[in-house]
């Protein structure tokens, strides 16, 4: 079962989704956890076959949300890393960037371990994270124009011409605002952790928005992590990686609640990742398992969408 | 002197690479700025050799040599071997050890007089690595970690630890190495500092993310900086700083 190695103690439970603990800010009261900014709590758990005789066990973790910060550094780029493969975003500047608006979206830590079996010297891995940043208004910072340009010529490549006239019109033209969505996180975390950590991002975003104007945003750019399987029985094979992804074929999410960003988005193409990514397949863990081929999926959702999107999330992942 | 380099989004420089004074291993890549890099600073002085081991592109970490020799694991391939053997000097000899720590670059380190190694190293490659690299072996630990090819660089010149290395591990090391020696991270704060860059007598290459700070250190502990150090650094360095442990 590949979830973290720290396993709380044996008795599963139900821990209540996301506390509301009101604003973020220093003035807040912490449950008791010294230093952290702008807590929530989380709790994530698998299935519910509790069955001691299967190989698959359920373990309970508890994750937490935190304000990035400075020594969050690695981490991020390592998730950004995992997105962007090999293409060439300059992922430290983005990472800054990240850690500058640090205001916006969280990181998600694991909870506090009661006994602290070892003893991590301040440095906590990062499951994951969240943000969104203005790429319109931030078009100096060339790691921003390297996305830019990443997703203008993927799309020249491997979508039809009015998709790339689309794009092209959007994300060029200054008078519409465009956010870049980033949620990453390390692949087996579970879907749960979505709906709670989308909420916090959009209070976030609110808070922000009184303050300055950069936050409000006309379109959403996100890009996710997707694959299509092979199917190896019956001798079916894939199709070429070269060939562009075809709308037919069906496309999973590594992410599965950014299926319902796909869903209301304005355009979406995807381009195949296979040559930047370091195994050639992947899948396969089980014997019933088919291989996958990675893609990487572009969205453009228009901000007014993002409320139906918010409304499919808690409709279904609402515990 | 010190240069940033990236390999591929990556800042593990002494991953994909491996640098000596008569010669410099590199790692075939999607893009080659990597490889262009390395051969503008080096190509008139030393061959730079694009290769894999065993098909994989971690060759830093798979082997480990110095100017009198090479040592490559049991798995790489003769078509590697061959390649490799027509592309280095004749000076250098190059060896393919079996070694149940196959993964050579992160259990050595070792520059042309001296080398550590993990201390569950056989014997027999101890042997070896004393006759092909010419080098007295020590089997040591760097501040508790036996991987010592990944925690420390080495060069004939000085050395870079693991930052977490206690004054007296230093001193002893140091005096085993015969260089100085100092703690200190590369890359932004990575303590992996083997894996992190590579060094020899008079370049450093370290990842993209590298601060000035930590390249300060490293040019001044490897000595490659170009400008003689002022006063201040060398001779007044004691009367104004007091030891901090």
């Amino acid at each position: 079962c590949p979830v973290t190695p720290s396993i709380m103690a044996a008795a599963p439970k139900k821990r209540a989704f996301a506390e509301d603990v009101g604003e973020k800010g220093d003035s807040r009261e912490d449950e008791g956890e010294e230093g952290d900014s702008g807590e929530e709590m989380y709790s994530g758990s698998g299935d519910s076959d509790r069955s001691d005789m299967d190989v698959a066990q359920e373990v309970q973790v508890d994750f937490e949300a935190r304000t990035a910060c400075d020594s969050d550094f690695h981490g991020i780029k390592r998730l950004l890393g995992q997105l962007f493969l090999k293409s060439h975003v300059n992922l430290s500047e983005l990472t800054d960037i990240i850690l500058s608006q640090n205001y916006i979206g969280c990181v998600i830590k694991q909870g506090e371990i009661p006994e602290d079996s070892d003893s991590d010297d301040g440095e906590e891995e990062i499951f994951g994270f969240i943000t969104v940043i203005n790429i319109t208004d931030r078009k100096d910072k060339p790691c921003l124009q390297a996305v830019k340009a990443l997703v203008l010529d993927r799309c020249k490549e491997c979508a039809a011409q009015n998709t790339y006239e689309e794009f092209s019109h959007i994300l060029e033209n200054d008078r519409h605002r465009v956010g870049f969505l980033m949620f990453e996180r390390f692949i087996n975390l579970p879907t749960q952790l979505a709906l709670p950590s989308y909420e916090s991002l959009n209070k976030d975003l609110q808070q922000a928005q009184i303050m300055e104007m950069q936050y409000t945003f006309d379109y959403i750019l996100m890009i996710s992590k997707t694959y299509t399987e092979i199917k190896t029985k019956g001798g079916k094979k894939g199709k070429k990686s070269s060939q562009p992804q075809d709308h037919r074929e069906e496309i999973h999410f590594s992410n599965a609640e950014e299926e319902f960003f796909h869903q209301e988005a304005q355009t979406t193409f995807s381009y195949p990742v296979i040559e930047e990514s370091d195994s050639g397949f992947s899948g396969n863990w089980r014997s019933d398992d088919s291989t996958t081929k990675p893609f990487r999926t572009v969205m453009l959702i228009p901000n007014g969408k993002m409320v139906e999107i918010r409304k499919k999330m808690e409709e279904y992942l609402s515990v | 002197m010190a240069v940033r380099v990236q390999f591929e989004n990556s800042n593990e420089v002494g991953v994909f690479a491996k640098l000596t004074n008569v010669y410099c291993l590199v790692c075939i890549g999607g893009s080659e700025n990597f490889y262009s890099i390395f051969e503008s600073e080096l190509s008139d002085v030393v061959p730079v050799v694009h290769t894999t081991i065993a098909g994989c592109r971690i060759i830093g970490r798979m082997t480990v040599g110095n100017r009198h020799g090479l040592l490559v694991p049991a798995t790489t391939d003769d078509q590697e071997l061959q390649h490799i053997r027509n592309s280095l000097p004749d000076s250098v000899k190059i060896q393919r050890i079996e070694e149940r720590l196959s993964a050579l670059g992160n259990v050595i380190t070792c520059n042309d007089y001296v080398a550590l190694v993990h201390p569950d190293l056989d014997r027999e490659t101890e042997e070896i690595l004393a006759d092909v690299l010419k080098v007295e072996v020590f089997r040591q630990t760097v501040s508790d970690n036996v991987l010592v090819g990944s925690y420390a660089a080495l060069s004939n010149r000085g050395g870079l630890v693991h930052p977490k290395t206690s004054i007296e591990d230093q001193d002893e090391l140091s005096s085993l190495l015969q260089v100085p020696l100092v703690a200190g991270t590369v890359n932004r704060g990575s303590d992996v500092v083997g894996a992190g860059m590579v060094v020899n007598d008079w370049i450093a290459f370290t990842g993209m993310d590298t601060t000035s700070t930590e390249l300060s250190v490293i040019e001044s502990v490897f000595k490659l900086s170009d400008s003689p150090q002022s006063a201040i650094q060398s001779a007044m360095r004691d009367s104004l700083i007091d030891s901090m442990t």
